[in-house]
């Protein structure tokens, strides 16, 4: 079987941990607890008859506190840039993350998650500025950690770009 | 025994044990006599204890303790006092002395701690140098007393073998048989990088600092987590060092102070988090605040206009919008921006108080009727003033002041200049422009370009020569906010 290292990245609160979760596990939790260090999770996933294990690497949410170590970067295959669709700043630390791994590891395959879906009434993130990275190429996807909306979809996603690296 | 390692690799381990870890370390003599201490005790709640005295009184932990008679107690959760709680470990050094280990378990007053760990540590390392040459004269009993330290400490200590495996270094404590339990199997070869990928990704820079062979220099992973079979999580550290050529690799179960970083983490996160959501919360209201005053506002300037035929509702709708996007590039703050564009519609409240035959006489006015006219200024800077909030206030201004000229031949008080109050500045331009490019009951409407034209004759006699070019500039976007807003409001 194929391992691919994928790393979790985004500000803190987004969801990271609560999407590797729900994909992994099939739980959501409400409450917060932040993740200080390093957590990594595997699960596999199988597409045109190929099964790729995904080492899903959640890594400490990054703010003025914490920033993501380079070496925590090394090895990976891709990576999945999350945002909270309810904090707009969340996605300009999505961006900076983004040139953090193409300083650091090259362009690899990466997909961006606007997560907290179900909140709709309380997004404010900049749709027209997401319309912007579309436009430039980013895959972006709506999802939701609490009721799995797009959840598996985004794995599958990253992992067919993954596997279209092979 | 099992390990074969000459006393000073182990000692250089103890050294780093201590290090990574806050507390202190007391050496006693049999009659309580202190005869070495590291490590920061007063921080722990215990007094400043000196060499040479006798800390037997003091130390009410010790009471009846010694001499020990297992060589090693461990006494948890000591309440030194009302805010600190800490872990006692007593080892018998040799016959006659004895080590206390004092490792903080809880500390109430966790904030500032947090803060001052990173302090803690370095002054922790600096006394640890001072202590070195004690530390590094090996005692018979030192490898016993150094497998308890390890054991007490949750720390796993492994050397590298040539052929990349590892070998334990010492009997581990329970909390890693459950954590690492091949380890146990053949402690000879030992795999931590096939059971934690995290360790994996870590010995590519640990081997980078073990083929460098400096001696003394180490790294640390970073904290990482592990779930347990039975689904708990543990927060686990690797810390790689060289050390006389051996390749020494730690793994430590992380001790109170991850819990505290983790906790001090955790409430700035929260309260970040806490404050977004109140913030939108109150923009929200505000907001809402603000749309009825504006619509308040809008409709009364309205019902006021209504007297005069001329002025339309969607007319001081753009008025306010032009002046808003003027605000806007001239870098005004937020709030001030939403204040000129409800203030500015109300410019010709004051026309309320001029006589209906004046007002709307078709034809010319006489110049007394005229003198009459120019009173409507007046009149709403007298409706509008003494008021506290700086949105009327801003009204005030622009009432009283948007015929005032550059020049200072406007009226009514002839005002030169900045004299005029910028607000009024800014809607003198807009109001003449707007007038200009609509159509009226007395007059035809001109294109922008014309009217632009026109008014161009005005810059710096009538109008603010800087804001007029500003406005020049802003052609295109104030020609879009015409074309979008010809409906009227009332
Ligand atoms: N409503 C809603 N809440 C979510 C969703 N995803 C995560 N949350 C909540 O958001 C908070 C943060 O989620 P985490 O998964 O811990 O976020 P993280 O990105 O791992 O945070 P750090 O580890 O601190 O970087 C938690 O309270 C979750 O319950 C979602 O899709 N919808
Ligand atoms: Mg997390």
């Amino acid at each position: 079987m194929i391992k691919m290292k994928v790393c979790m990245l985004g500000a803190f609160a987004v969801g990271k941990t609560s999407l590797v979760q729900q994909y992994v596990n099939s739980i959501f939790s409400e409450k917060y607890q932040t993740t200080l260090g390093v957590k990594i999770d595997k699960k596999s996933v199988s597409i045109n008859d190929q099964t790729l294990e995904l080492i899903l690497w959640d890594l400490a949410g990054e703010d003025e506190f914490i920033e993501v170590r380079s070496s925590y970067l090394r090895g990976s295959s891709g990576v999945i840039l999350v945002a909270d669709g309810t904090r707009a700043e969340t996605l300009d630390i999505a961006l900076m993350l983004k040139q953090k791994v193409d300083r650091e590891v090259g362009e690899i395959p990466f997909i961006l998650l606007v997560n907290k879906a179900d909140l709709a009434d309380n997004w404010t993130i900049d749709q027209t500025r997401l319309e912007q990275l579309k436009q430039d190429g980013w895959f972006i996807m709506l999802t939701s950690a609490k009721d799995s909306a797009n959840v598996e979809d985004a794995y599958l996603a990253l992992a067919t770009k993954l596997q279209q690296t092979l | 025994m099992k390990t074969q390692y000459p006393d000073n690799v182990i000692n250089k381990i103890l050294q780093i044990t201590l290090e990574t870890h806050t507390f202190a370390y007391l050496a006693i003599d049999r009659d309580g006599v202190l005869l070495n201490r590291s490590g920061n005790i007063i921080d722990l709640g215990l007094p400043d204890w000196k060499t040479a005295e006798n800390i037997l009184n003091e130390a009410l932990f010790l009471s009846g303790m010694l001499p020990l008679d297992s060589g090693y107690e461990f006494i948890p959760s000591w309440h030194v006092n009302d805010n600190k709680v800490v872990d006692i470990h007593l080892f018998q050094d040799n016959d006659t002395t004895w080590a206390v280990l004092v490792d903080k378990t809880e500390d109430l007053e966790w904030q500032s701690q947090a803060r001052q760990k990173a302090n803690e540590l370095r002054l922790l390392q600096h006394e640890m140098e001072q202590h070195k040459q004690s530390l590094q004269t090996p005692k018979d009993s030192s490898s016993k007393l150094h497998c308890s330290f390890f054991e007490a400490l949750d720390m796993m200590a492994l050397h590298q073998n040539k052929d990349g495996s590892f070998e334990l270094l010492h009997p581990v404590s329970d909390n890693f048989q459950q954590i690492f339990p091949e380890a146990f199997a053949n402690q000879k070869k030992v795999y931590p990088q096939d059971k934690f990928l995290f360790i994996e990704n870590f010995l590519i820079d640990a081997q980078q600092l073990w083929d460098l062979a400096i001696n003394h220099q180490r790294i640390t992973s970073g904290p990482w987590i592990e779930t347990l079979a039975h689904g708990d999580n543990v927060a686990l550290e690797a810390i790689a060092i060289n050390w006389d050529k051996h390749k020494l690799l730690f793994l430590a179960i992380q001790d109170a102070s991850y819990q505290q970083n983790h906790d001090f983490l955790q409430r700035g996160r929260d309260e970040v988090l806490l404050n977004n959501i109140l913030e939108k919360e109150v923009h929200k209201r505000t907001e809402l605040i603000r749309a009825r005053e504006e619509e308040i506002a809008l409709r009364l300037v309205c019902a006021a206009d209504s007297k005069d035929s001329g002025e339309t509702g969607a007319h001081i709708r753009r008025l306010g919008l032009y002046c808003e996007l003027m605000a806007t590039h001239l870098g005004w703050k937020q709030d001030k921006i939403d204040e000129i564009r409800i203030a500015a519609p109300m410019h010709d409240i004051g026309k309320i108080g001029i006589p209906d035959a004046i007002l709307k006489k078709p034809g010319k006015l006489t110049d007394d009727e005229f003198t009459i006219m120019k009173t409507h200024t007046e009149i709403g800077g007298k409706i509008l003033s003494n008021s506290k909030s700086s949105l009327v206030q801003m009204a005030r201004e622009i009432a009283l002041n948007h015929h005032e000229k550059w020049d200072g031949s406007g009226y009514p008080q002839g005002l030169v200049g900045e004299q005029i109050a910028i607000g009024a500045r800014i809607a003198a331009i807009m109001d003449v422009f707007d007038a200009l490019i609509h159509k009226r009951a007395y007059k035809s409407e001109m294109s922008i370009d014309e009217a632009i034209q026109i008014m161009t004759k005005g810059r710096g006699t009538h109008f603010d020569p800087d804001l007029f070019d500003l406005f020049i500039n802003l052609k295109k976007e104030v020609t879009e906010i015409t074309r979008l807003n010809n409906d009227s409001i009332c």
